[in-house]
């Protein structure tokens, strides 16, 4: 049964969250008005679309814990403490969602069962839970580990250089449609939000809504990280009259894809990753 | 222990190979089935990850069901590759078995003499 505190817990973090982005949405916004005077540049409406997708992105976890709280109801306390601890360690994992819901759905039939048989959740899985994670990711073939978030950081990365391109290049004509230039500055970010940003707000949000108030605040440090990746290069900007460098690198622009080509190439890399976290699992593509 | 728990799993995936190839059954019922056959200190955490284990190999195919305690569990049965996988552990474990108790009798004998 969750209790009043668990749903106001909630409903604060959604606060939170919404307020936070938006916040930073309008403060891009606004850097990027005050600084041309006029909306336009696509740099804030790229940035804006971002930070919308991260919002929706913390909505549909919240709902999807809400479901998922629903779904546990039944469970009595010491066996959901136990079905977090193991979900956790799937969370961390390179599982694809579907197997992680599969594995929940499962440990719930079990759990329930055992519930019922008056067991207590240590003889059921074992005292040790971590090696019973790490029996079911193996099980699973899965190689947990720094590769994965490196791989899907990357692609992240990918994307939002083929956003860029998409957006940048949009209206002018089939030969100049390439090479569009872009600031240092908005790779730098993307580069920020695809490695540090995403990764820190999706381990967090999904911390958070599990009842895990110390990793939920990696949620909120996800979204106050995007204001650093922000406010470090505002500080350049300020620092730019004083420090030759900072001005040079931020005057620089480079050209995202020159030649269809690259375009090309950036599509297979992100099939090639895709294709790659598949072997390391161990298992044929689905 | 390593290497025990090694020969375990080996033998625990031939007997629920066994177990399953009797009748369509879910992961808490093998489990059972276990405990009572003797195998007392199993439990659902040394279970699970085999079922996995074995249905990714291709050797039992799952089937989603309601339970009565209201999420749906997966009830397994063995597929022809997983047949051919149980027979194999019978011959294999029949050999081995016959080598051990060799050894075994001829201790117990020089013992006895």
């Amino acid at each position: 049964m969750k209790t009043r505190r668990e749903k106001m817990k909630k409903s604060f973090s959604l606060v939170i969250a919404g307020t936070v982005v938006l916040l930073t949405g309008l403060f891009l916004w606004g850097s990027q008005i005050s600084e041309q005077g006029q909306i336009g540049s696509g740099q804030g409406i790229i940035a804006a679309i971002v930070l919308a997708l991260a919002g929706l992105a913390t909505f549909v976890v919240y709902y999807q814990a809400k479901s998922r709280n629903q779904k546990l109801k039944n469970l009595r306390e010491n066996y959901r403490e136990s079905l977090d601890q193991v979900m956790e360690q799937m969370e961390q994992s390179a599982l694809h969602n579907w197997e992680k819901k599969e594995i929940e759905q499962e440990l719930l039939a079990i759990f329930l069962e055992a519930q019922e048989a008056g067991r207590q959740p240590q003889s059921v899985i074992g005292e040790d839970v971590e090696s019973f994670a790490k029996d079911l990711l193996e099980a699973y073939g899965i190689h947990p580990g720094i590769l994965a978030y490196f791989l899907t950081s990357t692609q992240w990365y990918i994307l939002y250089l083929l956003i860029v391109q998409a957006y940048r290049g949009r209206g002018r004509n089939e030969f100049a449609y390439f090479g569009a230039s872009v600031d240092v500055e908005i790779l730098v970010l993307f580069g920020w939000l695809s490695f540090i940003t995403l990764p820190l707000i999706q381990y967090g949000s999904k911390g958070w809504v599990a009842g895990k108030r110390k990793r939920g605040l990696f949620a909120i440090f996800g979204f106050l990280s995007f204001l650093v990746g922000v406010g470090i290069i505002e500080g350049l900007h300020a620092l730019e009259a004083r420090i030759p460098w900072a001005s040079e690198l931020l005057a620089k622009q480079v050209s995202v894809f020159r030649h269809p080509w690259q375009l090309a190439m950036a599509v297979l890399f992100v099939i090639g990753i895709v294709w790659l976290k598949q072997w390391l699992r161990k298992k044929p593509l689905r | 222990m390593a290497k025990q728990t090694q020969m375990l799993k080996g033998v625990l995936e031939g007997c629920i190979l066994e177990i399953i190839s009797q009748e369509e059954t879910y992961g808490y019922a093998v489990c059972e089935q276990l405990v009572q056959a003797g195998f007392s200190h199993i439990n659902e955490g040394i279970v699970y990850p085999i079922l996995i284990r074995l249905e990714k190999k291709g050797w039992l195919l799952a089937e989603k069901r309601p339970s009565p305690y209201g999420p749906k569990r997966k009830y397994y049965r063995l597929t022809e590759m997983g047949e051919r996988e149980r027979n194999e552990f019978i011959l294999h474990w029949t050999e081995t078995k016959g080598r051990v108790d060799q050894i075994f009798e001829r201790r117990i004998s020089d013992e006895n003499a």
